[in-house]
């Protein structure tokens, strides 16, 4: 049996308390009046003292009371629990920043310590090798400070704007905003929307989706082979599907791949390179409060594929 | 002054190659450590060393079971404090005589109340680690035990 509410369990609660009156009450006059408990004894006693009809409705006043306390509990109850959960993913983010934020700043002191006290006595390697240590620190300072940054910024956004927006505007603007990274990487990137060009979406979360799954197919790319990567659109029903193909390094998924797209979860790659744990998560949230749903298939070794569908016209 | 090769094998388990750096640098060139160092990226793989399982199956190389563990809480696949329940079950003569220290860089005083519930961490340190806490720990844990 399901577990009662808190305002059923009031309701009943009042009614039962509300039926004792009218028991107690009743069992009383026929008692004072040498009458046996029955249904007869019962009707005479109302006939003669009206107010008995009043304390048959103590049932009826005490249950509604009971509803009222009831509805008024829970939502206190529901209101601290959402309170709970807030604190809880304050703590969670607070722990977060303090970790992958603090962690790579204190990286850089030491490392800059280590330049500073050792003045000349160190090898010109030692020293190279430490001062590429110091920028790639700081770089993953940054990105991680970009995506904590994302994370709050989406977390507070309210109400989406959305158009129909061609994904092929989307993914040449990328193209344009992180030419340095594919420039470096020479990843290649191969995009076919002929078959269905636009979907209903926020662009602004598009732009934020396609960025996230771009930036994570030249992070994570095979280290043998440069990162090629095939998007495509096709319609299905009242969806588009966008497939997002990769040949990069690849996740196993058998083993905890059900958290690939939680808040905080990081995965190993045979890159090696640190994630904050919130792109994807980003990403899966961004697809559903635009009404669609992503899923992803991926081999380790031969790259992943990320599926993502999204409505093609407006709901109304 | 206390001579750090007193111990012999160090491991170090952190997925960050950063952190790594920095510990090698203050064992070999701070402190004159000449031991040997190996490295694990995450609590998974630091199991299969002390297990010879994996990567560490054999293979000709030999992994030498380690006199002090540097453990890194926040890591993927197994972090630190599953690290340690797994370390835990393992037979007494894969983890006899290691000592563990635990390294955090989060300010966070759940996780040193959690690391204090771990009979097998002796000690629980905010990075970065000091030349004098890492001889410290030397001292308290291997002086009486060295050649």
């Amino acid at each position: 049996m399901k577990a009662l509410s808190i305002r059923e369990k009031y309701t009943i609660g009042g009614i039962l308390f509300g039926l004792s009156f009218p028991l107690f009450s009743q069992f009383l006059d026929c008692l004072l009046n040498d009458l046996s408990f029955t249904w007869t004894s019962i009707a005479i006693i109302h006939q003669r003292n009206v107010i008995h009809y009043v304390v048959d409705t103590a049932p009826v006043v005490l249950g509604v009371a009971g509803f009222m306390l009831g509805v008024s509990h829970q939502k206190k109850n529901d209101s601290n629990r959402q309170l709970r959960e807030i604190n809880e993913s304050l703590d969670a983010l607070t722990y977060k920043i303090t970790h992958d934020l603090l962690g790579p700043a204190l990286n850089v002191k030491a490392l800059t310590e280590i330049l500073h006290q050792s003045k000349n006595n160190l090898p010109e390697d030692k020293q190279a090798e430490i001062l590429s240590k110091v920028h790639e620190s700081i770089n993953n300072w940054l990105l991680t400070f970009e995506d904590f940054m994302s994370l709050l910024r989406h977390e507070k956004s309210g109400a989406l704007e959305q158009n129909n927006c061609e994904l092929s505007d989307i993914i040449a603007e990328l193209e344009e905003a992180l030419s340095l990274e594919i420039e470096q990487s020479g990843a290649k990137i191969y995009s076919d929307f002929s078959e269905s060009p636009t979907v209903y979406a926020s662009a602004g979360y598009l732009i934020s989706i396609f960025k996230n799954l771009l930036t994570n197919a030249i992070k994570y790319a095979h280290s043998e082979r440069k990162p090629v990567i095939h998007i495509t659109s096709v319609r299905h029903e009242n969806m588009v599907r966008i497939t997002f193909q990769d040949n990069g390094s690849g996740i196993d998924l058998t083993v905890n791949g059900n958290k690939l797209f939680m808040l905080f979860e990081r995965f190993e790659s045979s890159s090696g390179k640190p994630g904050s744990g919130i792109g994807l998560y980003l990403v899966k949230q961004q697809v559903e409060k635009n009404n669609g749903s992503i899923e992803v298939h991926s081999t380790p070794d031969k790259g992943t594929t990320f599926i993502i569908h999204l409505p093609i016209h407006s709901k109304s | 002054m206390l001579d750090i090769n007193i111990i012999s094998t160090v491991l170090l388990v952190d997925d960050d190659p950063t952190s790594i750096f920095l510990q090698q640098h203050l064992l070999t060139d701070v402190c004159n450590y000449n031991g040997k160092i190996h490295e694990c990226h995450n609590g998974k793989m630091a199991l299969d060393y002390l297990e010879n399982k994996g990567d560490f199956a054999e293979n000709g190389t030999s992994y030498p079971k380690p006199d002090l563990i540097l453990l890194d809480i926040n890591m993927p696949v197994m972090n630190g404090f599953e690290f340690l329940d797994a370390y835990k079950l393992l037979p007494k003569e894969l983890k006899g005589g290691i000592v563990i220290s635990m390294l955090t860089s989060s300010l966070n005083k759940l996780d040193k109340d959690k690391a204090e519930k771990y009979q097998d961490v002796s000690d629980f340190i905010i990075k970065p680690i000091t030349r004098d806490q890492l001889l410290g720990i030397v001292e308290k844990h291997f002086k009486h035990t060295g050649p």
